[in-house]
């Protein structure tokens, strides 16, 4: 790395047991923090990372009971970017689930009034369905936009972010 | 009440006899399924709460992550208080930027009967 250039990146197979969750989000905290000397910082793309990772275990495709997701964290501070690929079907498009969550967020002017909106809609429910709450986080307090893509049987999910 | 471990995180009640009944978080609430032992322990807390004919203030200021599937747990923690009449307090600490922003979004639970105080310290 060029003296006094800030750009970094992490490219790492995750097991998806639940724990790793927290192991991936401690860690990214703590590189970010490394770079960028800046808590909130941080906090911001390993709250990213976490959520993208805690989805991709709860819906993604696994043919058993645990496998492996993809995590790559990189950028030039302050841009960021994650990235988290987990399996689906062959053949299969993005989940309708997230496909519909991306375009919740997407109808609002805002990602805090799109977030504010699923926590009412929350509020007003009683079951405990998926609610795609997570993606509205991120989308809100990293302020990050968010894209899906399908390739073969991976599923791909990108955050972009400024710090 | 007895406090609550769980995972990596503690949930302190603080002895008072007066005023609300009070609960420190410490720690991380990263569990898959938070709900499955906090919904069941918040619904203790807010019975006793109403029976002893006081509020109830959860002071996450401490608290060092926790993940969506937790908001969920809060989100029918502020219904479950509504529904029984206890008024609930939040605080939190305004200085860490996620704890702001988590916060000013549950602000929209509000509904002008003084039964949620949103508070930072």
């Amino acid at each position: 790395m060029t003296p006094g250039r800030l750009d970094f990146a992490i490219d790492v197979p995750v097991t998806s047991d639940w724990p790793n969750v927290e192991h991936l989000r401690s860690s990214v905290d703590r590189m970010i923090r490394l770079i960028a000397g800046d808590a909130a910082a941080g906090q911001t793309v390993s709250l990213v990372a976490a959520e993208l990772a805690e989805n991709a275990i709860k819906y993604g495709a696994w043919r058993e009971d645990a496998g492996t997701l993809r995590v790559r964290v990189w950028g030039d501070y302050p841009h960021a970017h994650v990235m988290v690929e987990s399996p689906v079907g062959t053949g299969d498009e993005v989940p309708e689930g997230l496909s519909k969550t991306l375009s919740f967020i997407s109808a609002y002017p805002s990602a805090l009034e799109a977030y504010q909106a699923k926590i009412a809609e929350r509020a007003d429910s009683s079951d405990g369905a998926a609610s795609g709450l997570g993606l509205l986080r991120v989308s809100y307090e990293a302020g990050c936009t968010l894209r899906a893509e399908v390739e073969g049987a991976t599923l791909r999910i990108v955050a972009d972010m400024e710090l | 009440m007895e406090d609550l471990a769980f995972g990596d995180l503690k949930l302190r009640v603080q002895p008072s006899a007066e005023g609300p009944l009070i609960v420190l978080w410490e720690g991380k609430s990263v569990d898959r399924q938070p709900g499955k032992t906090l919904d069941p322990y918040f619904a203790s807390l807010l019975e006793s709460a109403k029976a002893s004919a006081r509020g109830l203030e959860m002071r996450f200021d401490r608290v060092e992550h926790f993940n969506s599937s937790t908001i969920t747990s809060i989100i029918g923690l502020v219904q479950r208080a509504r529904t029984l009449g206890v008024a609930l307090v939040l605080v939190y600490d305004k200085s860490q930027k996620w704890q702001r922003l988590s916060f000013d979004a549950l602000r929209v639970l509000g509904k002008n009967d003084g039964l949620l105080e949103v508070r930072s310290v």
